[in-house]
Protein backbone atom coordinates (compact mmCIF):
# COMPACT_ATOMS: atom_id res chain seq x y z
CA UNK A 1 0.00 0.00 0.00
CA UNK A 2 1.29 3.48 -1.27
CA UNK A 3 1.04 5.39 2.11
CA UNK A 4 1.53 8.71 0.35
CA UNK A 5 -1.13 7.95 -2.08
CA UNK A 6 -3.68 6.85 0.91
CA UNK A 7 -2.90 10.50 2.62
CA UNK A 8 -3.64 12.38 -0.50
CA UNK A 9 -6.65 10.62 -1.33
CA UNK A 10 -8.24 10.81 1.90
CA UNK A 11 -6.92 14.32 2.39
CA UNK A 12 -8.60 15.32 -1.53
CA UNK A 13 -11.75 12.60 -0.80
CA UNK A 14 -12.76 14.12 2.83
CA UNK A 15 -12.63 18.35 1.21
CA UNK A 16 -14.65 16.86 -1.67
CA UNK A 17 -17.06 14.29 0.80
CA UNK A 18 -18.04 17.71 2.71
CA UNK A 19 -18.27 20.36 -0.25
CA UNK A 20 -20.55 17.29 -1.94
CA UNK A 21 -22.12 16.28 1.23
CA UNK A 22 -23.08 19.91 2.06
CA UNK A 23 -24.67 20.95 -1.45
CA UNK A 24 -26.58 17.47 -1.32
CA UNK A 25 -27.91 17.16 2.42
CA UNK A 26 -27.93 20.49 3.55
CA UNK A 27 -28.93 22.50 0.55
CA UNK A 28 -30.47 19.85 -2.16
CA UNK A 29 -32.27 17.28 -0.17
CA UNK A 30 -32.60 19.58 3.56
CA UNK A 31 -36.38 20.18 3.18
CA UNK A 32 -36.90 16.21 2.31
CA UNK A 33 -35.15 15.47 4.95
CA UNK A 34 -36.34 18.02 7.38
CA UNK A 35 -39.78 16.47 6.41
CA UNK A 36 -39.26 12.93 6.66
CA UNK A 37 -38.17 13.07 10.54
CA UNK A 38 -39.26 10.20 12.72
CA UNK A 39 -41.20 9.95 16.02
CA UNK A 40 -38.17 10.91 18.31
CA UNK A 41 -38.59 14.14 17.93
CA UNK A 42 -35.94 17.05 18.86
CA UNK A 43 -32.96 14.45 17.59
CA UNK A 44 -31.57 16.60 15.34
CA UNK A 45 -29.32 19.45 15.72
CA UNK A 46 -30.35 22.71 15.12
CA UNK A 47 -26.65 23.80 13.56
CA UNK A 48 -24.90 20.50 12.30
CA UNK A 49 -21.26 19.91 13.64
CA UNK A 50 -19.12 21.19 11.17
CA UNK A 51 -15.97 19.51 13.26
CA UNK A 52 -17.37 16.29 13.50
CA UNK A 53 -18.72 16.18 9.74
CA UNK A 54 -15.46 16.64 8.49
CA UNK A 55 -14.07 13.92 10.79
CA UNK A 56 -16.44 11.57 9.08
CA UNK A 57 -15.77 12.68 5.78
CA UNK A 58 -11.94 11.91 6.24
CA UNK A 59 -12.62 8.23 7.39
CA UNK A 60 -14.78 7.60 4.79
CA UNK A 61 -12.47 8.91 2.09
CA UNK A 62 -10.19 6.83 3.46
CA UNK A 63 -12.62 3.73 3.49
CA UNK A 64 -13.03 4.79 -0.50
CA UNK A 65 -9.25 5.54 -1.41
CA UNK A 66 -8.42 2.11 0.21
CA UNK A 67 -11.14 0.62 -1.99
CA UNK A 68 -9.68 2.45 -5.03
CA UNK A 69 -6.26 1.46 -4.27
CA UNK A 70 -6.85 -2.10 -3.61
CA UNK A 71 -6.50 -3.23 -6.97
CA UNK A 72 -2.78 -1.74 -7.46
CA UNK A 73 -3.63 0.82 -10.11
CA UNK A 74 -5.54 3.78 -10.02
CA UNK A 75 -8.44 3.20 -11.96
CA UNK A 76 -9.65 5.43 -14.47
CA UNK A 77 -11.91 8.33 -13.32
CA UNK A 78 -14.88 6.21 -14.35
CA UNK A 79 -14.13 3.23 -13.08
CA UNK A 80 -13.35 5.45 -9.46
CA UNK A 81 -16.72 6.44 -9.42
CA UNK A 82 -18.26 3.58 -9.94
CA UNK A 83 -16.50 2.10 -7.08
CA UNK A 84 -16.74 4.73 -4.57
CA UNK A 85 -20.73 4.81 -5.34
CA UNK A 86 -20.50 1.05 -4.81
CA UNK A 87 -19.00 1.67 -1.17
CA UNK A 88 -21.30 4.66 -0.90
CA UNK A 89 -24.09 2.63 -1.56
CA UNK A 90 -23.19 -0.48 0.45
CA UNK A 91 -21.53 2.04 3.64
CA UNK A 92 -24.93 3.64 3.99
CA UNK A 93 -27.42 0.81 3.00
CA UNK A 94 -26.37 -0.84 5.87
CA UNK A 95 -26.11 2.41 8.48
CA UNK A 96 -29.57 3.09 7.62
CA UNK A 97 -31.28 -0.02 7.46
CA UNK A 98 -28.88 -0.95 11.19
CA UNK A 99 -30.44 2.60 12.66
CA UNK A 100 -34.18 2.01 11.03
CA UNK A 101 -33.98 -0.92 13.19
CA UNK A 102 -32.66 0.06 15.83
CA UNK A 103 -34.58 3.63 16.29
CA UNK A 104 -37.64 5.53 15.51
CA UNK A 105 -35.64 8.72 14.13
CA UNK A 106 -36.20 8.20 10.65
CA UNK A 107 -39.09 6.85 8.58
CA UNK A 108 -38.24 3.83 5.91
CA UNK A 109 -38.53 6.50 2.94
CA UNK A 110 -35.26 7.93 4.17
CA UNK A 111 -33.66 4.85 4.30
CA UNK A 112 -34.43 3.72 0.97
CA UNK A 113 -33.35 7.48 -0.37
CA UNK A 114 -30.58 8.30 1.71
CA UNK A 115 -28.05 5.40 -0.03
CA UNK A 116 -28.74 6.48 -2.95
CA UNK A 117 -27.98 9.85 -2.58
CA UNK A 118 -24.63 8.56 -1.08
CA UNK A 119 -24.14 6.68 -4.28
CA UNK A 120 -24.04 10.28 -5.73
CA UNK A 121 -22.28 11.29 -2.78
CA UNK A 122 -19.36 9.24 -2.95
CA UNK A 123 -19.30 8.57 -6.69
CA UNK A 124 -18.45 12.31 -7.39
CA UNK A 125 -15.64 11.80 -5.03
CA UNK A 126 -14.01 8.52 -5.66
CA UNK A 127 -13.88 10.20 -9.33
CA UNK A 128 -11.86 13.12 -8.40
CA UNK A 129 -9.96 10.80 -6.32
CA UNK A 130 -8.82 9.22 -9.20
CA UNK A 131 -8.47 12.09 -11.08
CA UNK A 132 -5.90 13.55 -8.25
CA UNK A 133 -4.62 10.12 -7.60
CA UNK A 134 -3.60 9.54 -11.47
CA UNK A 135 -1.33 12.79 -11.12
CA UNK A 136 0.69 11.59 -8.14
CA UNK A 137 3.89 9.35 -9.17
CA UNK A 138 3.40 6.02 -7.06
CA UNK A 139 6.61 5.98 -4.15
CA UNK A 140 9.34 3.75 -4.67
CA UNK A 141 8.51 2.06 -1.46
CA UNK A 142 5.03 0.91 -2.41
CA UNK B 1 -14.69 -10.65 -9.95
CA UNK B 2 -16.31 -14.64 -8.75
CA UNK B 3 -19.47 -14.37 -8.48
CA UNK B 4 -19.78 -17.30 -6.48
CA UNK B 5 -17.00 -16.45 -4.16
CA UNK B 6 -18.80 -12.56 -3.46
CA UNK B 7 -21.68 -14.41 -2.62
CA UNK B 8 -20.68 -17.71 -0.52
CA UNK B 9 -18.74 -14.70 1.22
CA UNK B 10 -21.59 -12.20 2.07
CA UNK B 11 -23.72 -14.81 3.32
CA UNK B 12 -20.94 -16.56 5.74
CA UNK B 13 -20.36 -13.47 6.70
CA UNK B 14 -23.95 -12.17 7.50
CA UNK B 15 -24.37 -15.17 9.39
CA UNK B 16 -21.42 -14.19 11.59
CA UNK B 17 -22.40 -10.38 11.96
CA UNK B 18 -25.52 -11.60 13.22
CA UNK B 19 -24.46 -13.62 16.02
CA UNK B 20 -21.18 -11.26 16.74
CA UNK B 21 -23.40 -8.04 16.58
CA UNK B 22 -25.99 -9.80 19.04
CA UNK B 23 -23.48 -10.74 21.65
CA UNK B 24 -21.41 -7.72 21.53
CA UNK B 25 -24.71 -4.88 21.37
CA UNK B 26 -27.79 -6.59 22.69
CA UNK B 27 -25.84 -8.68 25.41
CA UNK B 28 -22.27 -6.98 26.53
CA UNK B 29 -22.87 -3.32 26.08
CA UNK B 30 -26.42 -2.92 25.89
CA UNK B 31 -26.51 -1.11 29.17
CA UNK B 32 -24.03 0.99 28.01
CA UNK B 33 -25.38 2.08 24.55
CA UNK B 34 -28.74 3.01 26.88
CA UNK B 35 -26.88 4.90 29.36
CA UNK B 36 -25.37 7.27 26.10
CA UNK B 37 -28.31 7.65 24.16
CA UNK B 38 -31.45 10.08 24.21
CA UNK B 39 -34.29 8.50 25.85
CA UNK B 40 -37.26 7.25 23.92
CA UNK B 41 -34.24 6.71 20.74
CA UNK B 42 -34.60 2.83 20.68
CA UNK B 43 -37.54 0.61 19.60
CA UNK B 44 -39.28 -1.29 22.32
CA UNK B 45 -38.28 -4.22 19.62
CA UNK B 46 -35.34 -4.26 17.05
CA UNK B 47 -36.54 -5.08 13.61
CA UNK B 48 -34.54 -8.35 12.81
CA UNK B 49 -35.40 -8.41 8.85
CA UNK B 50 -34.40 -4.66 8.91
CA UNK B 51 -31.02 -5.75 10.66
CA UNK B 52 -30.08 -8.60 8.43
CA UNK B 53 -30.69 -6.37 5.30
CA UNK B 54 -28.21 -4.13 7.24
CA UNK B 55 -25.81 -7.09 7.57
CA UNK B 56 -26.21 -8.31 4.04
CA UNK B 57 -24.85 -5.01 2.65
CA UNK B 58 -21.91 -4.73 4.69
CA UNK B 59 -21.30 -8.04 4.32
CA UNK B 60 -20.86 -7.59 0.69
CA UNK B 61 -18.41 -4.92 0.77
CA UNK B 62 -16.37 -6.44 3.10
CA UNK B 63 -16.44 -9.79 0.79
CA UNK B 64 -15.45 -7.00 -1.74
CA UNK B 65 -12.73 -5.84 0.32
CA UNK B 66 -11.27 -9.23 0.99
CA UNK B 67 -11.65 -10.29 -2.68
CA UNK B 68 -9.87 -7.54 -4.53
CA UNK B 69 -6.44 -8.69 -3.45
CA UNK B 70 -5.42 -11.13 -5.96
CA UNK B 71 -3.87 -13.32 -3.07
CA UNK B 72 -5.80 -16.15 -1.45
CA UNK B 73 -7.26 -14.88 1.95
CA UNK B 74 -5.70 -15.82 5.07
CA UNK B 75 -7.66 -15.89 8.15
CA UNK B 76 -5.05 -12.76 9.70
CA UNK B 77 -5.52 -10.61 6.40
CA UNK B 78 -9.74 -11.71 6.54
CA UNK B 79 -9.43 -10.50 9.91
CA UNK B 80 -7.32 -6.97 9.30
CA UNK B 81 -9.82 -6.20 6.41
CA UNK B 82 -12.61 -6.28 8.26
CA UNK B 83 -11.13 -4.56 11.00
CA UNK B 84 -10.21 -1.66 8.66
CA UNK B 85 -13.31 -1.61 6.92
CA UNK B 86 -15.60 -1.54 10.47
CA UNK B 87 -13.45 1.42 12.30
CA UNK B 88 -13.47 3.50 8.90
CA UNK B 89 -17.44 3.00 8.09
CA UNK B 90 -18.10 3.95 11.46
CA UNK B 91 -16.28 6.63 12.41
CA UNK B 92 -17.74 8.16 9.32
CA UNK B 93 -20.97 7.25 9.99
CA UNK B 94 -20.99 7.74 14.01
CA UNK B 95 -18.84 11.29 13.43
CA UNK B 96 -21.73 12.25 11.09
CA UNK B 97 -24.65 11.30 13.35
CA UNK B 98 -23.26 12.95 16.02
CA UNK B 99 -22.63 16.19 13.57
CA UNK B 100 -26.55 16.41 13.10
CA UNK B 101 -28.18 14.78 16.13
CA UNK B 102 -27.88 14.97 19.69
CA UNK B 103 -29.41 11.08 20.18
CA UNK B 104 -26.28 9.87 21.24
CA UNK B 105 -23.08 11.49 23.59
CA UNK B 106 -18.86 11.60 22.14
CA UNK B 107 -18.20 8.76 24.57
CA UNK B 108 -20.87 6.94 22.20
CA UNK B 109 -19.73 7.82 19.52
CA UNK B 110 -15.58 7.01 19.92
CA UNK B 111 -16.55 3.67 21.66
CA UNK B 112 -18.75 2.40 18.91
CA UNK B 113 -15.99 2.24 15.66
CA UNK B 114 -13.58 0.07 18.17
CA UNK B 115 -16.61 -2.32 18.73
CA UNK B 116 -17.57 -2.17 15.15
CA UNK B 117 -13.35 -2.62 14.13
CA UNK B 118 -14.01 -5.62 16.39
CA UNK B 119 -17.29 -6.89 15.26
CA UNK B 120 -16.06 -6.61 11.68
CA UNK B 121 -12.40 -8.04 11.57
CA UNK B 122 -14.13 -11.34 13.41
CA UNK B 123 -16.52 -11.31 10.21
CA UNK B 124 -13.82 -10.66 8.03
CA UNK B 125 -11.60 -13.80 9.84
CA UNK B 126 -14.99 -15.76 9.61
CA UNK B 127 -15.55 -14.95 5.91
CA UNK B 128 -11.90 -15.37 4.86
CA UNK B 129 -11.57 -19.11 6.50
CA UNK B 130 -13.97 -20.17 3.97
CA UNK B 131 -13.16 -18.59 0.52
CA UNK B 132 -10.04 -19.75 1.62
CA UNK B 133 -11.81 -23.64 1.31
CA UNK B 134 -13.65 -22.15 -2.04
CA UNK B 135 -11.92 -22.96 -5.31
CA UNK B 136 -11.74 -19.85 -7.59
CA UNK B 137 -13.69 -20.43 -10.72
CA UNK B 138 -12.34 -20.73 -14.28
CA UNK B 139 -13.92 -17.61 -15.50
CA UNK B 140 -13.53 -15.13 -12.68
Amino acid sequence: MDTKRLIIGTIVGGIVLHIVGYLIFDVAAADFYAANEGPASGAFRDVPMQGSMFVANLAYAALITLGLLSRGTVPSIGAGALIAAVIGLLVWLQADVFLYSYTTIRPLLIVIVDPLLEFVHAGVSGAIISAVLARVPKSAMA
Amino acid sequence: MDIKRIVIGTIVGAVTMHIVGYVVFEILTAEFYAANSMSGLYRDASLQWAIALGEFSLTALITLGIESRSSTPSIAGGFITGAVIGLLLWIGVDFVLYGIWNAQNLTLTMVDPLLGAIQYGIVGAAIAAVLARVPKSAMA
